[in-house]
């Protein structure tokens, strides 16, 4: 569950909204999955919505910083942030072609992991945009709002409630390395097994052709 | 390279000069990495020194805490940390029982994981640690020494070494997840192709 606060606050009208919208999506879903009654359905649209939702939000930003003439060093690294997320949220994807009931874990972990994404991100590289934003509005040159970021100060707060976002999605990453590592051992024992049922009707092959290789030597 | 600045400075002398070590160490095994005609013993004991060294460190940190009576919230975060890091530096340990060449890229991940690791935590938990018992020994009580760096401003500059570093750890484990995901792929490709030959196998031997 994300409780929104002030600290969120970029103070742009159009991404807060956003913002708070995509946050309410993502805690009613968070609160469908625990039901025990949701249909795979109900689930599945969701899930679409939210990623719809959100492909837009990003959008939109893009659009905003291009707009407002941002300094290209951050449109193309917020852009970068974008992207990689989306590319992440993509290997996601077959939530949605398995109707099995391991889709509420599955949502769960998608949950957790843009819920954490957003934080970071909110924090750290919108907050930079807002920063610049306002800069120009105010009369700055685009270069000028850029190298002025050097001297952004974050309060301790919002620091620590971004790294630990950061930490969170590494922690998350590397459970889900393990749970793979568990998985890679299991079918290399499938694979040995099925290997050695194999293996008897070599080993006579290879009897009869060194046999055969005997015979014909002689 | 981990280079050693002033921003890595706990102020607590024996706590700085084994972090100087740690990282001396560190950027031994890169140089010899660098150098192609390097041999398997070689790598395989400036690792362990390396690991040997930092679990030294861990554990005269963790008496230290003790000693200056650090507020059981942080010692038991710290704590944590530095076990968390030994388990994953443990999945590195196949390196040391493996003499073939693709020792070089193990070592490289694990020269990766350590140099992102150490500058979060020396410039994160270290250095909380350190300010925490600065402020015990000027007479603060170890909740009150706690409860006053919450709100401690950070610079810029380190805040944005420790987001880059732990940024890089998660960037390394998600590769890490796509490799093996890849492999359980071709594993399960695999088994459907075994499963099918001996399908046939059975079939012509009914035959
Ligand atoms: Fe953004
Ligand atoms: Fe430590």
């Amino acid at each position: 569950m994300f409780i929104w606060s002030d600290t969120f606050n970029t103070n742009i009208e159009l991404v807060d909204l956003q913002h708070k919208n995509l946050f309410q999506l993502l805690n009613k879903l968070s609160l469908n999955i625990k039901q025990d009654n949701i249909s795979y359905e109900d689930v599945n649209n969701s899930i679409k919505l939210l990623i719809h939702y959100t492909e837009n939000h990003l959008r939109d930003e893009e659009l905003l910083m291009m707009e407002s003439r941002i300094d290209k060093r951050h449109l193309t690294k917020h852009r970068m942030e974008h992207n990689s997320f989306l590319y992440d949220v993509g290997l996601f994807s077959d939530i949605t072609s398995s109707d099995d009931r391991r889709i509420t874990r599955k949502a769960t972990n998608l949950v957790r992991f843009i819920t954490y994404w957003l934080i970071f991100h909110i924090l750290g590289t919108d907050m930079l945009m807002s920063a610049q934003l306002t800069n120009i509005k105010a009369g700055m040159s685009p270069q000028q709002a850029f190298d002025m970021l050097k001297d952004h100060k974050i309060d301790p707060a919002t620091v620590n409630l971004m790294l630990d976002a950061i930490i969170n999605l590494w922690l998350d990453a590397k459970e889900r390395c393990n749970q793979m590592e568990i998985k890679v051992t299991e079918l290399q024992k499938t694979i040995e097994s099925l290997q050695s049922k194999q293996e008897p009707s070599t080993i006579n092959q290879s009897e009869d052709s060194a046999l055969e290789m005997d015979w014909f030597i002689k | 390279m981990l280079l050693w600045s002033g921003s890595f400075e706990t102020k607590i002398d024996f706590v700085d000069r084994h972090h100087k070590e740690i990282f001396q160490l560190l950027n031994n095994l890169i140089n010899k990495m660098q150098q192609g005609n390097i041999s398997h013993e070689d790598i395989d004991s400036a690792v362990h020194l390396l690991i040997h060294h930092t679990k030294n460190n861990f554990h005269n940190e963790e008496l230290l805490m003790l000693e200056s009576h650090v507020d059981q919230r942080h010692s038991a975060m710290h704590h944590m940390e530095h076990q968390s890091f030994i388990y994953d530096i443990d999945n590195f340990s196949e390196i040391s029982g493996s003499y073939d060449r693709r020792i070089t890229g193990k070592v490289d991940k694990l020269v990766r994981f350590m140099t992102f690791w150490l500058t979060y935590h020396t410039l994160g938990t270290d250095k909380l640690m350190a300010a925490q018992i600065a402020n015990i020994k000027s007479g603060m009580t170890p909740q009150q020494a706690y409860d006053s760096l919450k709100d401690q401003k950070q610079d810029p500059v380190t805040v944005k070494m420790i987001q880059d570093s732990l940024l890089n750890l998660w960037l390394e484990s998600k590769e890490r997840c796509a490799q093996l995901e890849k492999k359980c792929g071709e594993f399960e490709k695999n088994i459907e192709e075994l499963k099918v030959e001996l399908q046939i196998m059975t079939f012509t031997h009914h035959n």
